[in-house]
């Protein structure tokens, strides 16, 4: 009797708490946030190993201690079967270069954002070795390719080109013929700079209201965009200088050089959400080939790059900053054949703690 | 221990070759001979398909007709030695050989020696060995053999084979073999996708050459000469013109020897050429590497008493390596190497043998490890037509580091040290032989082996490679052979089977806690094979079937590969016409179509033909 009792209380217990869930549930319904598996956190472009075509993409909510890896091959059935070299969200879609270990066969993935799920397709000739991705608006992407490579020392055979996506009618448009090489894009107002990874100086300036290139600035050699500070001024990267360019005029208003050592390099480039400050890597490896190297934390308005004072003894992989939390994140890659890390910081440099992602993670996407 | 077995039926580890140490000197290990049917019905193909039919070893395919590297007993690529003629064949670049490369038409005889013959057989035989042999044939006369091979997807070899042997004195025989083999494969699939997943598009055309001429006198004398040529040229993407890869290798194997009773010495040089280019091929990655080789040893036999009989061989091997390499940076690395050895074995009564073998190698600065081995051979039942052996054996393994892993710019690592290891094994073989016509045998082994100093290219060092990880490999090998014989009718059916667990046991870093006892990559824990065949006549029906487990593409045991079952049904009818001979063979390929994907995750073919033609005329002396 007493056993059916609590069995009857329990039961109402359930009721309750079903009845209280409905409810939660109905509100958040009614509030109609976007439906879909991956609508707020972090997306983590994963390489893969060289050959294997095994790139994935990882997910994680924020509060997540861990992630979901491969959300492509979960949202469609099938793995993405490339290297994954980056990922940009524009509009409704996410957009996935995938990078495929035979020349031919590297394609760029158009999924819904939330979901995953794949809505179109595009691959050679349209797409050739894609290095970089850039949202120019809700409706159009900027792809950036190498076209086919060579052979070391004669890699870059072609011109490079930037594939111009319509999202609407999911077409491209216009390939954008550039310098070999051209890799690292960013946007400023309606300008898009393109880097290059070849041994030449000019960076490219492309209007995005007509996608042609009005100019070409001479920075340094393989110079590289990094974003707009907080004061609007494009930074580029070039050996061992950081290059700030005036972007109504053009010109170069100042140049910083990172220490003095030759054999280092400076890389993985990223602002704080104030755009106050920027964060990168300054590494190179000892005589016994141990990597040594640190992130710098630099102040956009600083005439000097301290490098005595780095806010973490470490470099990474890849770096990100989220702008919702202000949280670095360095990733790690232990081999080509097991899991990578995103290790996350505070921008003062403390640690907060890690998330194990997919293999040869490369970029984190926020959202 | 020795069994008579039909002449058609699998043989086993019983054929000694003459002045050839593996087999004799490692007591207390594997060994297995690939039968001649087994060698004619894949006399057309690469040696990776034999493989993957006829052993339980593990064949990583890029794609058909790329590369194809072998894992033996849960090793890498770079632990299995590849001997021709007692020569080591392996690459002293990347260390290793593509089995897709190596055509079948190159030798007569393949042995598969498990477990480690470091002692025995030098430099990579940590996991095992394959062994590739010219074949002495006394016949007098000459023959003639041509042999056509034509498959699907228009891919297609050639094969023009003479061979001869007369005495030319009293003393003196002379014979000798010429081999020409030309061959493509278009791979030209009328789908280019299977299950949703792409096919991967090459062609590769290959050609080879063979000579082989054997002096021999009656006065146990022999001179002998051998030069195999190879060319095995893989292009991807052949119709786009700017994408394209081609990936051209020869091989120029050539070896003198020179036996006088129990002295042997022998004399070789090898050219390995890998030129790697891309779109127009302007700009090539250029890799040629020359062996020089020299090598003797003098045998010894004797007995202590009337059951103590005893064999000991010493000697030493000289190799001078001379490479150049785009990615070295440097115009020319010359090294020398050499090797000393000694090796003995002893019969104790008919049911005991012994073996002890020690070989020490020189490098400069990677001097590998004193590497002896011990081993023993116990017949413990010997009656009623059952025999039953046990075997067991410790031998130590090494491999010299790579040239890659020493000179490419950056990331080679001069100070990178050989990797060694020690492997126990022990088995036990039964068998039954009755009146001649039936035989049964089973056999069973299970092998440990620990390996240090296992390098890693590490992307934590700039990619840099590191002895920093230690592999152990430990699993339990069993084979189940049948063979009979009523009036015109054989049958028989032979079966492996390999559980293999591979992992990486060492913390070297933080985050090696991910991959501690974790399978390997690429390497599955279970695989097998059957072969069961019935002839009447000259006529024969075999079916081949291999059975592939799940593997995965990372250390941590994610990102499966599914397994599968490859059947492949072969039938061969043999027509004699007096002096000439026919043998006409078609067999399906994966008959059941079953899909399966590539190390690159391409899809591999489905269901394919073939038609093998072989003609041969023979011309006895009068």
């Amino acid at each position: 009797m007493k056993t059916k009792k609590l069995y009857i209380r329990q039961f109402s217990n359930l009721a309750l708490l079903t009845a209280i869930t409905v409810t939660v549930w109905s509100c958040r319904v009614n509030e109609k946030d976007p439906e879909g598996d991956f609508v707020n956190g972090v997306i983590v472009a994963n390489q893969g190993n060289f050959l294997s075509n095994n790139g994935t993409l990882s997910y994680f909510k924020r509060e997540d201690a861990t992630s979901q890896d491969d959300i492509f091959q979960k949202a469609n059935g099938q793995p993405l079967n490339a290297g994954v070299q980056a990922y940009a969200e524009a509009g409704e879609y996410g957009i996935i270069l995938a990078d495929h270990s035979d020349a031919g066969r590297d394609r760029v993935e158009i999924v819904e954002k939330n979901t995953f799920k794949k809505v179109a397709t595009f691959s050679s000739p349209d797409i050739e070795n894609p290095v970089d991705v850039l949202a120019v608006s809700d409706h159009k992407v900027y792809v950036s390719c190498w076209g086919t490579t060579g052979v070391f020392p004669n890699f870059y055979i072609n011109p490079g080109y930037i594939a111009v996506i319509d999202l609407t009618t999911k077409t491209v448009t216009k390939k954008i013929t550039l310098e070999k090489g051209s890799d690292k894009m960013a946007l400023a107002g309606t300008d898009v700079y393109v880097g290059s990874s070849d041994y030449i100086t000019a960076l490219s300036v492309i209007d995005t209201k007509t996608d042609a290139v009005t100019q070409k600035i001479n920075t340094g050699l393989s110079p590289q965009p990094i974003g707009t500070d907080v004061n609007g001024k494009m930074w580029i990267s070039s050996e061992l200088k950081l290059i700030r360019i005036n972007t109504a005029s053009y010109t170069v208003e100042s140049t910083l050089t990172v220490g003095s050592d030759p054999l280092k390099v400076i890389g993985n480039f990223a602002f704080s959400p104030d755009r106050e400050d920027l964060v990168f890597n300054y590494y190179g490896y000892n005589i016994n080939w141990e990597p040594e190297g640190e992130t710098i934390s630099l102040p956009v308005e600083s005439n000097q790059v301290n490098i005595s004072a780095p806010i973490i003894k470490r470099t990474f992989n890849s770096l990100n900053i989220d702008p919702m939390q202000g949280l670095i994140y360095g990733s790690v890659v232990p081999s080509y054949t097991q899991s990578g890390y995103m290790v996350r910081y505070y921008l003062n440099g403390d640690l907060k703690d890690s998330i194990k992602v997919g293999i040869s993670p490369k970029q984190a996407v926020f959202k | 221990m020795a069994l008579p077995v039909p002449s058609d039926t699998i043989q086993l580890a019983e054929t000694v070759v003459k002045g050839y140490a593996p087999e004799r000197f490692l007591a207390g290990q594997k060994f297995r001979k690939v039968d001649t049917t087994t060698m004619n019905q894949f006399q057309f193909r690469p040696l990776s398909d034999l493989l993957s039919f006829a052993t339980p070893l593990v064949i990583k395919n890029y794609g058909p007709g790329q590369l194809a590297t072998i894992s033996f007993r849960g090793t890498s690529a770079l632990h299995t030695a590849v001997l021709w003629n007692g020569l080591n064949i392996n690459q002293p670049t990347l260390g290793q050989t593509d089995f897709s490369s190596i055509s079948m038409g190159g030798f007569d005889e393949v042995g598969i020696q498990y477990g480690s013959s470091s002692s025995v057989s030098g430099t990579d035989a940590v996991g095992g060995s394959i062994l590739v042999n010219s074949k002495y044939d006394p016949a007098n006369g000459y023959h003639l053999q041509l042999g056509h091979d034509q498959a699907s997807f228009h891919n297609y070899q050639t094969q023009a084979t003479v061979r001869f042997g007369c005495h030319l004195n009293n003393h003196w025989h002379i014979s000798g073999k010429t081999r020409l083999m030309n061959g493509k494969m278009n791979n030209h699939y009328r789908n280019q996708f299977r299950n949703g997943y792409q096919m991967s598009t090459s062609e590769t055309d290959r050609k080879g050459f063979v000579q082989d001429l054997f002096l021999r006198d009656s006065r146990q004398q022999e001179i002998s000469a051998h030069v195999w040529l190879s060319d095995n040229d893989l292009t991807i993407l052949p119709d786009d013109l700017q994408a394209r890869e081609r990936t051209h290798t020869k091989a120029y194997r050539t070896m003198v020897k020179y036996t006088l009773r129990n002295w042997e010495s022998r004399g070789s040089w090898m050219r390995d050429i890998l030129n790697y280019g891309k779109g127009d091929y302007s700009t090539m990655s250029l890799a040629t590497t020359d062996k020089l080789g020299f090598q003797t040893g003098n045998e010894w036999q004797g007995s202590f008493s009337d059951v103590l009989h005893y064999a000991v061989r010493a000697g030493g091997e000289f190799t001078h390596i001379r490479t150049r390499v785009t990615g070295y940076g440097r115009e020319e690395i010359t090294e020398s190497r050499s090797d000393l050895y000694v090796m003995s074995r002893l019969n104790a009564g008919e049911r005991w043998l012994f073996s002890a073998n020690l070989r020490q190698a020189f490098v400069t600065r990677y001097n590998p490890p004193l590497t002896p081995s011990v081993g023993l051979e116990y017949i413990w039942l010997n009656k009623n037509k059952w025999t039953g052996t046990f075997k067991s054996s410790l031998a130590r393994s090494y491999r010299t580091p790579t040239l890659n892993e020493r000179h490419w710019e950056d990331i080679g690592n001069p100070d990178i040290q050989p990797e060694h290891g020690w492997n126990k094994e022990a088995g036990f073989e039964i068998s039954k032989n009755t009146s001649g016509n039936f035989h049964y045998s089973g056999k069973l082994t299970g092998f440990h082996q620990r390996i240090s100093n296992w390098t890693f290219w590490n992307p934590m060092k700039g990619n840099r490679v590191e002895n920093v990880q230690e592999v152990l490999a430990r699993g339990l090998e069993a084979e189940i052979a049948f063979s009979g014989k009523w009036n015109r009718i054989t049958t028989g059916s032979f079966f492996q089977y390999a559980y293999t667990r591979s992992s990486q046991e060492k913390l070297y870093d933080a985050y090696a806690v991910d991959i501690i006892g974790k399978q390997l990559p690429l390497t599955p824990k279970h695989t097998g094979n059957l072969n069961s065949w019935l002839q009447f006549r000259n006529h024969r029906i075999t079916a081949q079937i291999s059975m592939n487990g799940e593997r995965y593409l990372t250390s941590e045991e994610t990102q499966p590969l599914h397994g599968y079952v490859l059947i492949n049904l072969l039938t061969e009818s043999v027509f004699d016409f007096k002096n000439i001979k026919l043998r006409i063979q078609p067999q399906i390929h994966n008959l059941t179509n079953s899909f399966y994907l590539d190390v690159r995750r391409n899809a591999m073919p489905g269901r394919s033909y073939s038609l093998q033609l072989t003609a041969s005329f023979s011309q006895k002396p009068a």
